[in-house]
């Protein structure tokens, strides 16, 4: 009945397709964006304990200490080992005369935790033993110094230190849009011409069979610092940007208005149907047909074009991140996770069923004896 | 006497309807009778209760009083499904507008009441074809209803009324719609093809030129039969045949 009134149709498919483009791209650079708040504490895998000023909340808003805090932390019981972490802001100068703001990372010295191991994309995280070396997020170093070649090899001017690219990495950018930049911390403090403060974090390892968390407890106590297992550092830095920084309602509207779009549009042009359709289904109802089967008819071709629009719409979203995640502009590193893929159909399939119950009244209600009525 | 070669007996029926707060009393103690093998014809003017009373003999209206007795079955003690079943089983319907579904086929569209009943499409399908042929339509089973003359789609109409072998076929003004030459050809298809022994054809008329295709005319008036005549169908027919 429905693929007979084409314009519907089309309507419907359309609309569930637009829906699906809205809602799972949204989500999808919502997700991407929360995902990359915690970038820093994922990249550092080897650590599970992350330790840090007390007022501190997230990765980006850290507040450095100093530098025998390390040294606080190793001594607590049940801590492996600790090692600090730094970064800051800092300004990258080409010879060729770009200047460009970097969010620096100063990974350990002796061990380069913290250094993103497995995201190298040309070189290798031991570069970073060679002087002045430092490894540059691809994307972010693409986008803000064009008029350099990807090789490694090529020299920069950070804080009046030279410095030379010794690896290229995958990195998403920092919370601000700055380009990502590794070097050991020696380094890293050397570019931001920190003097005192010259540690941002201590990432330390609980021993094994200590619960991280329950060792972070410990050095709270000891050492009136605030500490987190890195799971729980990230959780944290998660709910701070859902509360502070606007992404969540920023988002949730374009999101909203993707769902008011769809059950719209769907939930109308089913009622429509329906209604225009009341005396074919009253016949049928007529021949003999129950509501039961009535229904199973039209939730089949709700399912119909659910999954036809699905298709449409998260086949465009997905052509949208497959175009521009590994580019070198502000979606570069997005993806659309298997989450929000499910996540949507499900939201889908949820709406087009809701806007199916609008017009099933009609359908359920429809006298049969209608048929004998001209 | 077999239940399935009795015929359609109605006694005392009373049927009223509210509109805009007043009562209608629609059937008055009704007496109707339509015997197996006969196609019997219910005529009279607009509003006199025809519609009413096959609605009641579909099993799709309820009465408010009297017996409903369809095909041995006592139809005012019948449950709803059990309502569905025996008109998905034992009743065919032909409409003044067809109602055919849109979006099937002629074939489909014939085979939904053997799909309904639990048979397999590719049966289904077959059966409908036959049907089809049978009806002169065995050129047209993949087309959409949209793509066939009123006529045509008029005898797809009955051929999905009849695919399923009812012991009760009932036709609501199944000329209406046509002129008068397609009209007569559903009527001659009606007469050769639906009436047989054991089956009730009821057919609800204002077109006089087909009367004389019935071997009894039940004439309404107010809500109650006024006259029944018995009578030896006439053989009308145009030269050609179905087209």
């Amino acid at each position: 009945m429905l693929t007979h009134d084409k314009a519907k149709y089309i309507a419907l498919v359309a609309g569930i397709a637009f829906a699906s483009l809205l809602i799972s791209q949204q989500a999808a650079i919502f997700w991407s964006a929360l995902r990359s708040s915690t970038y820093g504490v994922q990249s550092a895998s080897a650590a599970d304990i992350w330790v840090m000023k007390p007022n501190v909340e997230i990765l980006d808003l850290a507040d450095p200490m100093r530098e025998g805090v390390v040294n606080q932390v190793r001594s607590v019981p049940g801590v492996q080992w600790a090692v600090p972490y730094y970064q800051a802001l800092g300004m990258v100068r080409t010879r060729q005369g770009s200047f460009r703001p970097v969010l620096v990372i100063g990974v350990d010295d002796a061990t380069l935790i913290g250094a993103p191991a497995a995201r190298m994309v040309a070189g290798d995280v031991h570069a970073l033993d060679q002087p002045n070396a430092v490894i540059f997020d691809i994307s972010g170093y693409q986008q803000n110094f064009p008029d350099l070649p990807v090789e490694i090899g090529q020299e920069v001017e950070i804080g009046q230190t030279r410095a030379v690219v010794g690896g290229f990495c995958k990195a998403p950018p920092a919370w601000g849009g700055q380009t990502v930049l590794y070097a050991k911390r020696s380094l890293a403090v050397q570019m931001s011409r920190e003097t005192d403060n010259t540690v941002s974090f201590v990432l330390a390892k609980a021993m094994d069979g200590h619960d991280p968390q329950r060792v972070a407890l410990e050095i709270e106590r000891q050492t009136g610092l605030k500490a987190r297992s890195s799971r729980g550092f990230a959780a944290e830095i998660i709910v701070w940007m859902l509360r502070f920084s606007g992404v969540a309602e920023f988002f949730g509207v374009t999101i909203l208005m993707g769902v008011v779009i769809g059950v719209a549009v769907v939930g109308q042009t089913f009622y429509l149907f329906s209604v225009e359709n009341v005396k074919q289904f009253a016949t049928l109802k007529a021949i003999g047909i129950g509501n039961r089967s009535v229904l199973g008819m039209i939730f089949l071709q709700a399912s119909v074009v659910a999954v036809l629009g699905f298709a449409f719409g998260v086949g465009a979203a997905s052509v949208f991140f497959a175009f521009f995640g590994p580019g070198t502009g502000g979606l570069r590193g997005m993806n659309m996770p298997v989450a929000v893929f499910v996540g949507t159909g499900v939201f889908i399939y949820a709406m087009v069923v809701a806007s199916c119950f609008l017009s099933i009244r009609r359908v359920l209600t429809a006298d049969p004896a209608i048929v004998f009525r001209n | 006497m077999d239940p399935h070669l009795q015929g359609v007996h109605c006694r005392d029926v009373e049927r009223s309807f509210d509109s805009a707060g007043v009562r209608q009393h629609v059937l008055k103690r009704l007496r109707f009778d339509a015997e197996p093998g006969q196609l019997t014809m219910l005529i009279g003017p607009s509003g006199c209760g025809k519609t009413t009373l096959i609605s009641i003999i579909a099993g799709l209206l309820g009465c408010d009083g009297g017996s409903v007795r369809v095909l041995g079955q006592e139809l005012s003690g019948m449950k709803p499904d059990a309502l569905l079943d025996f008109r998905l089983h034992r009743i065919g319907f032909v409409f003044q507008q067809y109602n055919l579904i849109w979006g099937l086929t002629a074939a489909e569209n014939v085979a939904v009441p053997l799909v309904a009943a639990g048979a397999a499409w590719p049966d289904a399908l077959r059966k409908a074809a036959d049907m089809l042929g049978r009806l002169g339509l065995a050129d047209h089973l993949s087309k959409l209803p949209k793509q066939l003359s009123s006529g045509q789609q008029q005898r797809v109409a009955i051929a999905r009324a009849l695919v399923h072998d009812p012991d009760l076929l009932l036709c609501d003004e199944p000329t209406a719609a046509l002129d008068a030459r397609s009209g007569h050809q559903v009527m001659e298809l009606l007469r050769s093809v639906a009436v047989r022994p054991g089956r009730v054809v009821i057919v609800v008329s204002h077109d006089q030129r087909v009367f004389g295709f019935a071997d009894r005319i039940s004439e309404m008036d107010d809500g109650v039969v006024v006259r029944v005549e018995d009578r030896v169908p006439t053989e009308v027919a145009y030269p050609s045949g179905p087209t």
